[in-house]
């Protein structure tokens, strides 16, 4: 959150993404009105280069973008909108439509429909850029049959096979839980923080026992191992967005996705710890923020599946040499 | 009592470890056939879990009844 890019949404969402406009979207599962401000604000074209009207920024410029998403419980998808027209703009794709598109990885049924479980913020999103291991779909939302998943905003998407064939088709393919693992990290980045900072403030107010329960050694204790997790997790997430392009890195995605994963599991369990084992109930603004530790955690693949794809880069191209994965992974000057 | 606050302390690691553990199993495979009633449960659990330490003391509670218990205080 330190450069004027990121600094300018904050004041955005500081006004229009308030916890109060999270639960009305939550309930509604309408994100328009939120969604044609930041749209209108053009962090949406971020990463769509110049000679297409955005703004040419590559991945490492927009991790403050992307961790805002996450410190705001931002309830439209911003950072995968921002990824989806840097794709289609890429792709050659003129007139890209101005609604929210979020990131799906599918599978085309035999039938030639298309289905895709616990589509990201696909309760309100206006389209899904789905990839299957050969092609990708630009397929709105409007007509196709959304049903709940288990996080309130997500939803499983099914296109039917004339639907699939009306949307916009491409010849290139992408691994999406690559992108969504890379957006996740940098969101969760953002939430452990306001969780942390959150926490901080109510040991410092709650009086119990006669003191600010801040003040007893257990609870600074908690505090401190959150704090290890939260920072930890920025790096790791700014780690995932070393890159010069718009395209992350797999082995370093794999690294910030398993490591801020296991933050999230961490700082959510302290955190409501600290808050008295409360903090779960709908009143409680922290809930916003645990929820989200818990669902992005799961987004994109959670810790064993990014320790699994490390583990196989390891033995299976690397010799073992665990040190030279690791100088080759955190060197982002390379 | 200090045999319940072990047993409750170590219970309540349990408790939360078990969600935390499906959770991890569930989303870290590349097929996406997840039960949707499997889903439902684990959010639910997740969500709930942190109340689970609450009853019959929080865990520094406990462990301050322990460490009583081991002659420490």
């Amino acid at each position: 959150m330190d450069d004027l890019f990121s600094d300018a949404l904050r004041q955005l969402l500081d006004d229009q993404c308030t916890p109060a406009v999270v639960r009305q979207i939550e309930a509604s599962g309408d994100g328009a009105a939120l969604w044609a401000q930041i749209d209108t604000s053009g962090f949406a074209d971020a990463l769509v280069p110049e000679a297409h009207g955005g703004a040419g920024l590559v991945l490492r410029d927009v991790l403050g973008v992307m961790a805002l998403c996450g410190r705001y419980t931002v309830p439209v998808p911003v950072a995968e909108t921002m990824m989806a027209r840097s794709l289609l703009a890429h792709a050659g794709v003129v007139g890209i439509p101005h609604g929210s598109i979020t990131l799906a990885q599918g599978q085309r049924a035999a039938d030639g429909s298309l289905a895709c479980a616990g589509v990201q913020l696909g309760r309100v999103a206006d389209a899904v850029l789905v990839s299957d291991d050969q092609h990708m779909w630009l397929l709105s939302t409007q007509d196709a049959q959304r049903t709940p998943a288990s996080f309130v905003l997500d939803a499983d998407v099914h296109w039917s096979a004339q639907q699939v064939t009306a949307g916009l088709q491409l010849t290139q393919h992408f691994d999406m839980r690559l992108l969504l693992g890379c957006i996740n990290a940098a969101q969760l980045s953002g939430a452990l923080l306001a969780v942390f900072n959150q926490t901080l403030q109510y040991a410092n107010d709650r009086v119990q026992f006669g003191k600010p329960i801040g003040k007893f050694q257990a609870i600074q204790h908690q505090l401190s191992v959150m704090a290890e997790h939260s920072f930890a997790a920025h790096m790791a997430a700014q780690l995932g967005c070393a890159s010069d392009t718009v395209v992350p890195d797999r082995v370093r995605v794999a690294v910030a996705k398993a490591r801020t994963s296991e933050a999230a599991l961490e700082v959510a369990a302290l955190s409501h710890s600290i808050h008295g084992a409360i903090g779960f109930t709908h009143e409680f603004d922290l809930q916003l923020f645990t929820r989200r530790l818990h669902a992005w955690r799961q987004a994109g693949g959670a810790e064993s599946y990014w320790h699994s794809v490390l583990g196989r880069e390891l033995v299976d191209h690397r010799n073992g040499l665990v040190l030279d994965l690791i100088r080759s992974a955190t060197d982002v000057t390379a | 009592m200090v045999e319940a606050a072990l047993v409750k302390d170590l219970g309540t690691g349990v408790e939360q470890l078990i969600p935390a553990a499906i959770a991890d199993d569930v989303f870290s495979r590349e097929s996406q056939d997840i039960p949707l009633e499997l889903l439902h449960t684990l959010n639910y659990v997740t969500q709930v879990a942190p109340s689970y330490s609450l009853r019959g003391g929080t865990r520094d509670i406990l462990r301050g009844m322990i460490a009583r218990g081991l002659g420490l205080r």
